[in-house]
């Protein structure tokens, strides 16, 4: 708690850590939104979704260490990460999408596994970056470091959001999402192609994914293990807002990338993974108590 | 008749094994491990319809805290921290008495976090329950990772096991062997009474069990005290079997025996007796062949078989038997004429 | 004194009045009807006396005791039991095992909690489950029965819980014409006989005119009309509200 003394006697600080929060926050609100995506239309949570994570930034280091700009990782991953999310559909998620929930997130949780332990015998559990180079920007007498490749990321990350929003809006496909999100059997009834629609969506959600991975390579790391700390993190951030609610999703997002910027350096960076898990689980009961009064539960 | 005769068999043949395959001692002492995570895991998830991912909790608490109180009382704590295993081994006697009394204050410990977690976790349903619980365990973990006192992240050692108690492994084969036994028996027994029928209610219709006037509350806290008592034990010896505690691989291993018993319970058919122990032998027995075999990617398969085992075979061996057979499991029509025959 | 005595109770769903201070008495011992266009507030009604949500204003007092604070549990507890419209029972489980699990809990102790049911209960189970007509069904698979055969056994849950009223939600819906006598006729036979007093939500008007001695008849949250079989029958709102005309 030392920390918290200096932050009081400089409050500079407090701009320094509120801006890394919400650089980085973007990218969360970018990922909880396919998970908002993935749990209204197919009611499935995806355990795997901070694993598609992980594999976009691995796919944008290879470029990386082959020489290309990062910021091409972000399109490739994209693509290789729609592409993987429509096998892991047809292979997998296909056969579980209406069954019980438990078992859909079971399924995930084994697809997270495998692909985290194959991702760690591919590239070992070593934290990799990929530096974009863009250079730092300084505020404030220099007391706040701005790195642009957040700047950037934050932008690009809001960008790729907004392009969805209107995808979802505009496009035929994305009226059909939206018919199948609120009831599936109507939507079947009235010759909506359901399981095309589920495979699109679950491989939409599959390519932002990849995308906020290679944003997360160069501002920040990618790691084997890293995937279940996204994936609870955008459950909690759906659970704040809601399903439906996409300002929701992008206030909690930048939301809970400040309270993490904060923790971790009130606590210590050794406490950020126990600060995010055991915020988990205070929201839930948190969540679940307030509704207690209505007499209802979560579900 | 029948019933005595097959335990009976079964018993012996479990006493027997590791007399007559002592190389596998240790392998026999995995597996009732095994069995008793199935079990406990299947009580609250298969039995009660929770789902928990968090079961593991309560292994890990376990496990630190009877190592912390067989260091505490016989050792000093820094001269513990610094030389570690280089000390010098405990006399049996002592070393039994600190294995006790830390069992015991960790099946203590155990009960009393399931009730308190319980009362807000155990309120939650479905999915948020399991994804809650998946947060309890790993934070667990993190958390414990960061206390100086029991290791931090570097972790813990536990009492090096004495001379004159016999061999290391069939001492822990055994001990692990009677905690599996009697988690079978206790469960068996709680599933025949009403307390049974109960949760087995709140499995299939929690709000009808509600309107029906259930004590829901207190058939679910106890129901996860039965999990956490029986595992912590498990933890505590498991501890001292290993001789060392990592807090995110050994004690609140999550995303390995968290998911593991998940799994051996769904395989052998969730929400019966015999399933979770067949579920483990065979996952035990599919782990190790991995483990040989497969050098190194043993855990990437590990992962396929979850989500095969998931997709294609969600039932399990006594949900498949019990679909297929339903007659041997009592379930057909009788006629009003063999009412008089029955009774 | 009335058994259930509900008084000026509310309950709005954001900004929809479903209730509008509606009051009814059940008496100790009756059968009391209660109808009303969909959407009309009965099944909010019934949610609100069975503790599902808090009410908004009023008073549900049931024995005397105010009840509107209590939970769900508290009040099934109490003696005052629900169906559902869509039938619940417990699927995994058999039969017997289903009727065994709901016997009263009122008086359940901690140590009760781990013991076998006595023969009694067991007895119970089978002279209820022959009232209802399952017992040849007794060892099958809850959820194996028919959605009909269903009603019954919850029907028959209902009795082996010993409740003082039970609250019915549409108990004929979905059921084949010619069951829906058997069932008038154990309705009766259970108010008569096992002497629980009921109250019936029911769209079948020959269902209800021949179930009922005294009926309320809801519209728009409101109460509209209360009265014998006959008066309501006769009611020109009621019969406005049926057919739609305002």
């Amino acid at each position: 708690m030392d920390n918290l003394q200096i932050l009081l006697d400089a409050p500079i600080f407090s701009v320094q850590l509120l801006i890394d929060g919400l650089l980085v926050g973007a990218i969360f609100a970018l990922v909880a939104y396919g998970m908002a995506l993935v749990w209204g239309v197919m009611n499935i949570i995806n355990i795997c979704q901070g694993e598609y994570v992980m594999l976009g930034g691995f796919i944008t280091y290879l470029l990386f260490s082959w020489g290309i700009s990062p910021f091409v990782g972000i399109p490739v991953a994209f693509v290789v990460l729609y592409l993987v999310g429509w096998l892991t559909y047809r292979v997998v998620i296909c056969r579980v999408v209406e069954q019980d929930l438990f078992i859909s997130i079971l399924a995930t949780f084994g697809i997270s596994i495998l692909l985290q332990q194959l991702m760690n015998q591919l590239f070992t559990a070593d934290v990799q970056t990929a530096e974009a180079g863009l250079g730092t920007a300084f505020l404030f007498n220099n007391m706040v470091t701005v790195p642009w490749v957040k700047v950037v990321g934050f932008v690009l990350a809001l960008s790729v959001g907004v392009v969805l929003v209107l995808f979802m809006g505009r496009s035929r496909m994305g009226q059909a999402i939206r018919a199948t999100a609120q009831n599936a059997r109507a939507a079947r009834i009235m010759g909506i192609d359901t399981d095309r629609v589920y495979a699109v969506t679950y491989s939409i959600n599959a390519a932002i994914c990849g995308a906020a991975g290679a944003l997360v390579v160069m501002t920040w790391v990618v790691q084997a293990f890293q995937g279940l700390a996204y994936t609870v993190r955008s459950f909690m951030i759906v659970v704040v807002a809601g399903i439906g609610n996409l300002p929701g999703v992008v206030v909690a997002g930048l939301g809970l990338g400040a309270a993490e910027s904060y923790a971790g350096f009130l606590l210590g960076a050794e406490f950020q993974t126990a600060f995010i898990f055991s915020l988990l689980v205070v929201i839930l009961l948190w969540r679940n108590y307030r509704l207690r009064a209505q007499r209802k539960v979560l579900r | 008749m029948n019933v005595i005769l097959k335990y009976t068999l079964i018993a012996i043949a479990a006493l027997a094994a590791p007399l007559l395959f002592p190389e596998y001692q240790i392998q026999l002492a995995w597996l009732w491990l095994m069995v008793v995570f199935a079990l406990t895991w299947d009580a609250v998830g298969g039995q009660m319809g929770y789902n928990s991912f968090g079961n593991v909790f309560y292994f890990g608490l376990g496990m630190y805290v009877t190592a912390v109180v067989q260091r505490d009382l016989y050792y000093d704590f820094e001269e513990y921290e610094t030389l570690a295993g280089s000390l010098d081994t405990l006399p049996p006697a002592d070393y039994l008495t600190g294995m006790s009394l830390g069992l015991a204050a960790s099946a203590v410990c155990a009960v009393l976090c399931a009730i308190v977690l319980g009362s807000g976790i155990l309120r939650l349903r479905g999915h948020y329950f399991a994804i809650c619980t998946l947060g309890l365990g790993i934070a667990a973990g993190e958390i414990a990772a960061g206390i100086d006192y029991i290791g931090a992240g570097s972790g813990l050692v536990t009492p090096v096991f004495p001379d004159g108690l016999g061999e290391k492994g069939l001492f822990f084969c055994y001990l692990l062997l009677a905690l599996a036994a009697v988690t079978f028996l206790v469960l068996r027994w709680l599933y025949t009474s009403r307390f049974g029928l109960a949760i087995n209610a709140i499995r299939d219709d929690e709000d009808k069990a509600e309107a029906m006037g259930l004590h829901t509350t207190r058939y679910k806290t106890i129901a996860w005290c039965v999990s956490g008592f029986f595992l912590a034990i498990a933890g505590g010896i498991m501890g001292d079997l290993i001789g060392f505690i990592d807090p995110v691989d050994t004690a609140f291993a999550g995303a390995t025996f968290g998911v593991w018993m998940v799994l051996m319970a769904i395989l052998g058919g969730k929400g019966t007796l015999w399933g979770p122990v067949i579920g483990a032998t065979i996952f035990h027995v599919t782990q190790e062949i991995f483990w040989t075999f497969l050098f190194g990617w043993q855990r990437v398969a590990l992962g396929a078989l979850i989500v095969i085992i998931v997709v294609f075979f969600p039932q399990g061996v006594m949900g498949f038997a019990r679909a297929r057979w339903p007659d041997r499991f009592g379930h057909r029509v009788e006629s009003v004429a063999d009412k008089g025959a029955t009774q | 004194m009335s058994l259930l005595q509900v008084k000026d109770c509310s309950k709005s769903f954001g900004g929809v009045l479903a209730n509008d201070h509606i009051s009814l008495e059940v008496p100790e011992g009756q059968i009391i009807g209660l109808i009303g266009p969909n959407g009309s507030g009965k099944t909010t009604l019934f949610n609100s006396v069975v503790g599902y949500h808090p009410v908004d204003a009023g008073t549900i007092e049931f024995k005397g005791q105010e009840i509107s604070h209590l939970q769900v549990p508290q009040i099934a507890r109490l003696g005052l039991l629900r169906t559902f419209q869509q039938t619940r029972i417990y699927g995994k489980m058999t039969c017997v095992q289903n009727m065994q699990i709901s016997v009263p809990h009122a008086s359940e102790r901690l140590a009760e909690m781990f013991t076998s049911f006595p023969a009694e209960v067991q007895e119970k189970a089978d002279a209820i489950l022959e009232f209802v007509g399952l017992y040849s069904k007794r060892r099958l698979l809850a959820g194996d029965l028919s959605f009909g055969q269903q009603k019954l056994l919850e029907f028959g849950m209902a009795l082996m819980n010993q409740p003082r009223m039970l609250l019915l939600d549409e108990p004929t819906a979905g059921i084949n014409p010619t069951l829906i006598n058997g069932i008038i006729d154990r309705l009766k036979r259970a108010n008569a006989e096992f002497g629980i007093t009921l109250l019936v939500i029911e769209h079948n008007m020959r269902v209800i005119m021949n179930l009922a001695e005294h009926i309320y008849c809801l519209a728009h949250g409101k109460l509209l009309a209360d009265g014998a079989p006959d008066v309501i029958r006769n009611d020109q709102r009621v019969i406005d509200a049926y057919l739609g005309a305002h």
